[in-house]
Formats: C-alpha cells, structure tokens, sequence
C-alpha cells in the first residue's frame, strides 16, 4: 500500500512540478512585463526549478527504492508544489487583495513576491534532499555489489 | 561504514525535507485564514448610514431640480450666458447616477472590493467631474456677468470641500490597499485593517454625500439666480 501509494504521489509530482514552475513563470511574465524589464533578470528564479527538474529526470533512470519508495519525499514534495499552485492560484484568481486591481494586470505580483522567497526556499529543500537520496542509492549500492561479489 | 554514510545522508534528506514540510504547513494555513480575511464580508443597509441616506435625498432632489430647470423662460441675454450651465449639472448628475455606490443604493454584502470600487470611483471621477470641472467650467462661463460674484463665494468653498474629500479618499485608498499587504495576520492587523470594514464605508459615504452637497448647491445657486423651479 504504502509502495503504491508511493510510486502514485511520485508520478503526479512530475505533474505538479510542472504546473508549479508554469505558476511561477507565468507570474515572472506578468510582473516583468508590468516593469518592462527583461525575463532574463529573473534566471535565478527558473534556475533552481530547472534544477529540480534535471535530478528528476535523473531519478527516473536510477532504480532506487530509496526515492521512489520514499512515502515521506514524495508527500512533502506533493505538499509543496500544492503550496506553489496555490500562491500561483492566489496571485491570478484572488481578486478580494485588492493590490489585484491596484496594477490593472489582471495578477497581483506584489501577492507572488512576497512569498516567492519562501517558495524558492521549498524547491531548495527538495533539491538538496533528493540528491542526497541519490547520493545514497549510489553509496549502498556499490556496497551491495560487493557483498554479491 | 558506508551503511552508516547512507544512513546519515537519509537523515539529512528527511531533516531537510521536514524543515519544506514545515515551511509548507506554515504558508497552507496562513494562506488559507489569509483567504478567509480578504473575503470578509458584511452585510449593511445604505438606510443605516446617515450619510449614504442624505446623499441619495440630494441626488434625487438635485435630479428632481435639474429636470424642472426650463431655458425656455429666461431671455435671450441669459440664455447666451447660461445656456451651458443645465448641462454641466446634468453631466455631473449622470456621473454620479453612474458610480456603483449610486447603483448599489440598499441592502448588500460588503466586502474589499465593493468598498475599493465605490472609492476608486469618487477619487477618480466624481471628485473631478462635480467637484473641479463642473464648477470651474461654470465659473468660467459666468466671468464678466453679473452673477459672477455670487457663484464665486460657492466656487471658493467648493474648491475647500475638494481637498478634503481629495485627502479623505485618498487616505481611505491606500488603507484598502493594504488588505493584502500582511499575509502573516497578527491581533495588530486584523483589527487595524480587517475590522474596518464598516467604518471605511461611514468614511467613504461622507464623501459621497460631500460630493451630492457640492452639485446640490450649485443647482440651488442657479434656482435662485435664475427664478428657481419654473
């Protein structure tokens, strides 16, 4: 069950990762445009979900139990992208801030940097935390090679 | 040893993944009571309201004068001075049947937005088209006549009741704005910013009614001029 369940949360991440950077990107656009600045300046933005996408797809082609069977990784990694849509869903749909109107944009992008610091921080974490996981299956694996030896 | 090196880095990754669940948590549920904040509404009836209640008694007075208002009686010497001045009134009129806080005259649910609008409205074209251009444009016209110096005396405590009402709405606009400045709510902003729903609105219906007394004023000035309800 908890495998299952697992590899389900694992699948759906790749889902919510995406729609999170696209939350993310399509507020950098907003704003950037508002300030008629260029996109580029926001690279350290982009960068670390790019990041996060490589040790992904990484991960796809390592077999290791240690990620894909990790209930724990994939819940907190599900939880944050879902706390990434939502400031994403808040910044375009939450039209009660009245900082919505205050632009005239239709996006509020004060809403979005504001938390974007903490969302960064998120992404980050899970950066760090699977390539330590990954660290790991290549540590214990080469130990199992040598105990079949 | 590397068993231990494997389990230590799995440490570090749930340390490190518990701190992201943490900081998740944190900004679900801020998010969420943040949420519920901003859509805090309340139910009010314009009719409690001194001021909303006066500002529709002199807008419909004021409607009611304009329309009664007959060029056609005056000679042909004042109809070339004044013949404008009926449709100063009635754009001015028009502007402020068209605000929303006019549209909205009776029982609603009150929230940020609404009470946004109802400002944004006063501060971006009622204050200027019955309170500047109106006047002005009839202060203007009436230069070198002899009702100059009568309309000039209300001209003057117009143009006062302007930068009040300027000031006001202005102050009003910026607090409003602020509702979603702190998303981390303390006891400090939800009773600075959160609970004052009602008392934004006593604030922005004085305003209102600043700007009906200011049109109702001048019509009354133009009936006494020029013979009053003929």
């Amino acid at each position: 069950m908890k495998s299952i369940l697992s590899k389900i949360l694992y699948y759906l991440n790749f889902i919510l990762l995406i729609a999170a950077f696209g939350g993310v990107l399509y507020g950098m656009i907003m704003t950037y445009k508002r300030l008629d600045k260029n996109l580029i300046d926001a690279l350290y933005i982009f960068i670390p979900f790019g990041v996060l996408f490589l040790v992904t797809i990484i991960e796809l082609f390592i077999p290791s139990k240690y990620i894909k069977n990790n209930l724990f990784l994939q819940l907190v990694s599900f939880i944050s992208y879902g706390v990434i849509i939502l400031v994403a869903v808040r910044a375009k749909f939450d039209t009660n801030m009245l900082l919505y109107h205050k632009y005239g944009i239709g996006y509020n992008p004060l809403y979005l940097s504001d938390n974007l610091s903490y969302l960064l921080s998120l992404v980050y974490f899970l950066i760090f935390a699977n390539v330590l996981l990954i660290i790991k299956t290549f540590v214990l694996k080469e130990k199992n090679i040598k105990i079949e030896k | 040893m590397k068993k231990v090196f494997g389990e230590f880095l799995e440490l570090l990754a749930s340390s490190l993944l518990l701190i992201a669940l943490l900081i998740s948590g944190f900004l679900l549920l801020v998010n969420l009571y943040h949420k519920e904040y901003v859509g805090y509404e309340v139910t009010i009836n314009y009719s409690d309201y001194s001021n909303a209640k006066k500002f529709k008694e002199n807008v419909d007075l004021a409607e009611e004068k304009i329309s009664k208002i007959d060029l056609s009686k005056l000679s042909a010497d004042e109809v070339a001075k004044v013949s404008s001045i009926k449709d100063f009134l009635s754009n001015s009129l028009t502007t402020i049947k068209n605000s929303s806080f006019y549209k909205d005259y009776g029982t609603l649910d009150l929230n940020y937005v609404n009470l946004y609008n109802y400002n944004n409205d006063l501060y971006s074209s009622l204050s200027y088209d019955c309170m500047f251009y109106m006047p002005y444009s009839i202060e203007t016209q009436l230069r070198n006549t002899k009702y100059y110096d009568s309309f000039k005396n209300l001209f003057n405590s117009i143009n006062n009741n302007k930068e009040n009402v300027d000031l006001v709405s202005s102050y009003i606009r910026n607090r409003l704005l602020s509702n979603s400045d702190y998303i981390y709510t303390t006891e400090v902003t939800r009773s600075t910013i959160f609970n004052e729903l009602t008392d934004s609105f006593t604030i922005v219906a004085s305003n209102y009614n600043e700007v009906s007394k200011t049109l109702l004023s001048v019509v009354e000035w133009y009936e006494n001029e020029f013979g009053g309800l003929r």
